[in-house]
């Protein structure tokens, strides 16, 4: 073996000249080839690890409220930041992402913008700080500004304002109330794609405040990874959270109070969707009055043993007040009871049930402790349980974009009165963008192969003649000994020896061209800014993908060796030493 | 006698007052969502021109159609051009949006904006005024109502906070024409108090015993130089056919 690679280098510098230009036009092809998949990938990774991944997170965990989609509200923060901490693995940061589109007007003229609300850790400082143009981002943190405001330079332009200027924003709030606020511009940034320059920052807390939010809520969680370009591991994570997410009955445990009588009580929401009605009727006895309309404000079914505990009878009024988990409320709320039922499932309960409206109206907005001794547990096993309202309801995951859009669409037609929670990672709303990876890498791969085909027939054009060339060599080596196999493995490795070394030539000329175009900086905030990062083009070479590649040729190169190669070996040594021309 | 004579002439100044008295604004707005609910069912042709500042003028044009009993509408677009045969179509809970060219329905939420204006699809439905606001209360707890002159016209002012978080405006100021509770100016305001929107009802009509305001003009008072114009004509609120509010209806009209 030692002998025939030893051979077959020397033959490759014994045919310099033909062998270099045969060698440029692997390598030229190899350099394509290599360029062109780094710059695809270059682009997925702009668009998804550094555009797309700001604004919806590895994976995300969203709560909407009202079947709509502009009603994202995470009641619970806490709870749910919890559970995706203690269940999901190998996560880098577990973020608040509340959004917002508002109507900006500043000195010269309106735009809109799509405002985000921050906290400045280490790694955004960073990013703000070299992206600084004017301003002092100390006015964003200190507090002494009102709502400090950071902007791109393309939107202070647009709007004609400049650092300590004032912008009046319109918005609404998570419930769709109209709110204004006066901002203050404490930074303005360089833009570096397109879609930065759309945004402004806000500080998370003011933002919060300004549309609604409390404290403990938020508009939706994000979840990042440390590990990145690992899609199966995000969705692995999503399904794996998904299912510790499965929701339980939603409870209020609290004091149900008429004239002096009172009474610990547990309030249930039923559902009002038909079928539930049908189960309803079956497993509950509405022994007086009747069950409450499914656009009642206030009405409430009453159990026989909490009626008989306070003295009610339908039509009567009574409150039921509870202390809420967060603020350290205490909520009172007026219910007319509709009527009185039994049910051989919870006959020593004393219950409330209101429909989901009523319910969800109470239980959203203040949220009640959780459930602690003297509230009435059902278990899974009960036959009410299939009628009661849980804590929210799980959409199913979806793996496209497609799927998830239409998978919202039935949200909204639902017309639901309690919250939907949706668990879903970016590489599944963006799979479009893997898609389009994917396709521009199979045109690559496509137009390289094409190209190597036309110079893989000058390969075997060129071994055709080298084996003219040399016939009384051929007959000379196989009379002094040298097996067919040799010969056939003698021209295959000279073939596969040019193809690996003009290659690794292609490979590396493929990194000093995208090195060199990489130095050139371009100034654009078009659509092409998605091929730029830092305003230079952006390669994102793999080494997997090049090893792949590199292998995929060298075994091109051998399979067309092989046949000219076969044919050099099988000649007799008698003809090829009697060959002359 | 003299004592007689005193309380003979206290009564007769408080019956004087309380003849002259303003009605609270909680009856007003009663009275205002009285008159709303009678109209029934209704159709009427709309022009809406929105002046927007920068961007010039645009023209909807539409056919709406309502019936308040079963909580139904249609709107179907004439103009522009490029909405034409577009309509929209709310059923109790369901509310579509149907796109002529694709011939599609698709389900929308409340909250989507209608022909890209700044109506919303929840500013159609059908509520009472009394279950989304109650009157700001003064001081002492009483209801303030102002009477006023709002140019030639008297009228009663009073304003009104949410009772719902889900409303548009948290807060709305109401001039209403004293003698036929007319609402003639409504000013709306944001959640932190900014003047947001002053509404205008300049021209009533009367159909059938029924008040239906056939010019509203909207200035935005946040960006200004916004303006909006709503004009309706052909009202009629003779009863509809219920095959009016089908998506096949809204389907052949646009074959």
């Amino acid at each position: 073996m030692k002998l025939i690679l030893s051979l077959s280098l020397r033959n490759l510098l014994r045919q310099k000249r033909r062998n270099f230009f045969l060698g440029i036009a692997i390598s030229f092809g190899m350099m394509i080839l290599v360029m062109a998949n780094s710059f695809s990938h270059g682009i997925t990774d702009n668009l998804l690890n550094r555009m797309i991944v700001y604004m919806t997170g590895h994976m995300s965990v969203t709560m909407m409220e009202d079947s709509s989609q502009n009603r994202r509200i995470i009641r619970d923060k806490n709870r749910i930041m919890a559970i995706i901490r203690k269940n999901v693995r190998d996560i880098k940061g577990v973020n608040e992402a509340v959004v917002t589109f508002a109507r900006l007007i500043g000195n010269a003229r309106g735009d809109n913008t799509v405002v985000v609300g921050v906290e400045i850790d280490r790694e955004f400082e960073e990013y703000l700080r070299q992206n600084l143009v004017k301003g002092n981002l100390k006015d964003f943190t200190a507090g002494a500004m009102e709502n400090p405001v950071i902007i791109y330079s393309d939107k202070a332009k647009v709007l004609g304002v400049t650092y300590r200027d004032t912008i009046n924003m319109r918005t609404r709030t998570v419930t769709g109330q109209a709110q204004t606020a006066r901002l203050t511009v404490t930074a303005i940034l360089r833009p570096n794609n397109i879609f930065e320059g759309m945004a402004i920052y806000l500080p998370l807390k003011t933002l919060k405040s300004l549309i609604g939010l409390r404290p403990h809520e938020t508009g939706e969680l994000q979840i990042n990874f440390n590990r990145i370009n690992d899609d199966s591991h995000a969705k692995r994570e999503a399904d794996r959270l998904y299912a510790k997410l499965e929701p339980g009955i939603a409870v209020i445990g609290g004091e149900a109070s008429r004239k002096k009588a009172v009474a610990a009580a547990t309030a249930l929401g039923f559902s009002g969707d038909t079928e539930a009605r049908a189960l309803m009727k079956k497993r509950l006895s509405v022994v007086s009055g009747v069950v409450p309309d499914e656009k009642s404000e206030d009405g409430a079914l009453v159990s026989r043993k909490l009626a008989a505990a306070l003295g009610i009878r339908p039509g009567d009024s009574f409150t039921f007040a509870y202390d809420t988990k967060y603020g350290n409320m205490r909520t009172e709320n007026a219910y007319t009871a509709a009527g009185i039922f039994t049910s051989d499932a919870v006959p020593d309960a004393k219950l409330i049930l209101l429909n989901e409206k009523t319910f969800y109206k109470t239980y959203l907005e203040n949220l009640p402790k959780d459930p602690v001794a003297g509230v009435y547990r059902l278990g899974k096993t009960s036959p009410l349980y299939a009628l009661l309202a849980p804590e929210w309801k799980l959409l199913p995951r979806t793996h496209t974009n497609d799927d998830l859009k239409i998978k919202l669409a039935n949200m909204t037609r639902s017309r639901w009165k309690g919250p939907w929670m949706d668990v879903r990672t970016m590489y599944e709303s963006a799979d479009f963008i893997l898609t389009f990876e994917f396709a521009l890498k199979v045109v690559a791969l496509v137009a390289v192969l094409i190209l190597f085909f036309i110079i893989l027939i000058g390969v075997i054009n060129t071994l055709r003649m080298t084996i003219r060339e040399r016939t009384r060599e051929i007959g000379t080596i196989r009379a002094i000994g040298m097996q067919k196999s040799d010969v056939k493995y003698l021209f295959i490795t000279e073939t596969v020896l040019l193809t690996a070394i003009a290659c690794l030539t292609g490979i590396a000329a493929a990194f000093i061209l995208m090195w060199v175009l990489g130095l050139f900086t371009i100034e654009t905030e078009s659509l092409l800014s998605i091929l730029l990062v830092d305003r230079h083009l952006y390669f994102l070479p793999t080494a997997s993908t090049i090893l792949g590649y590199f292998f995929l040729i060298l075994v091109m190169a051998a399979v067309t060796a092989y046949f000219p190669a076969k044919r050099a070996s099988n000649l007799s040594a008698v003809e090829a030493l009697r060959h002359f021309e | 006698m003299r004592s007689i004579t005193i309380i003979i002439i206290a009564v007769l100044v408080l019956a004087c007052a309380s003849a002259h008295a303003a009605p609270k604004a909680s009856d007003i707005i009663k009275k205002i969502d009285f008159m709303m609910e009678q109209i029934g069912d209704l159709s009427v042709k709309a022009s809406l021109v929105q002046n927007r500042a920068r961007q010039g003028v645009k023209t909807y044009e539409s056919l709406y159609f309502r019936r308040d009993k079963t909580d139904e509408f249609l709107i179907v677009i004439l103009a522009p051009d490029t909405e034409k045969g577009n309509g929209y179509l709310r059923v109790g809970e369901n509310f579509w949006m149907y796109r002529q060219n694709t011939r599609t329905f698709q389900h929308i939420s409340r909250d989507e904006s209608i022909m890209g204006t700044d109506a919303k699809g929840g500013d159609f439905e059908k509520k009472k005024l009394v279950d989304l606001y109650r009157p700001l209360p003064g001081a002492g707890g009483a209801e303030l109502v102002a009477e006023e002159m709002l140019g030639k016209k008297p009228v009663y002012k009073f304003t009104l906070i949410a009772k719902v978080n889900d409303v548009t405006y948290p807060k709305q100021v109401y001039w209403v024409q004293r003698d036929n509770f007319l609402p003639l100016k409504i000013e709306s305001y944001s959640l932190s108090g900014t003047l947001m929107q002053t509404a205008y009802y300049p021209k009533w009509t009367v159909i059938d015993g029924k008040y239906i305001p056939i010019q509203h003009i909207y200035i935005d008072e946040f960006e200004k130089g916004n303006k909006t114009i709503v004009e309706l004509s052909g009202i009629s609120t003779e009863r509809l056919d219920p095959k009016i509010f089908t998506k096949a209806y809204l389907e052949n009209l646009s074959k």
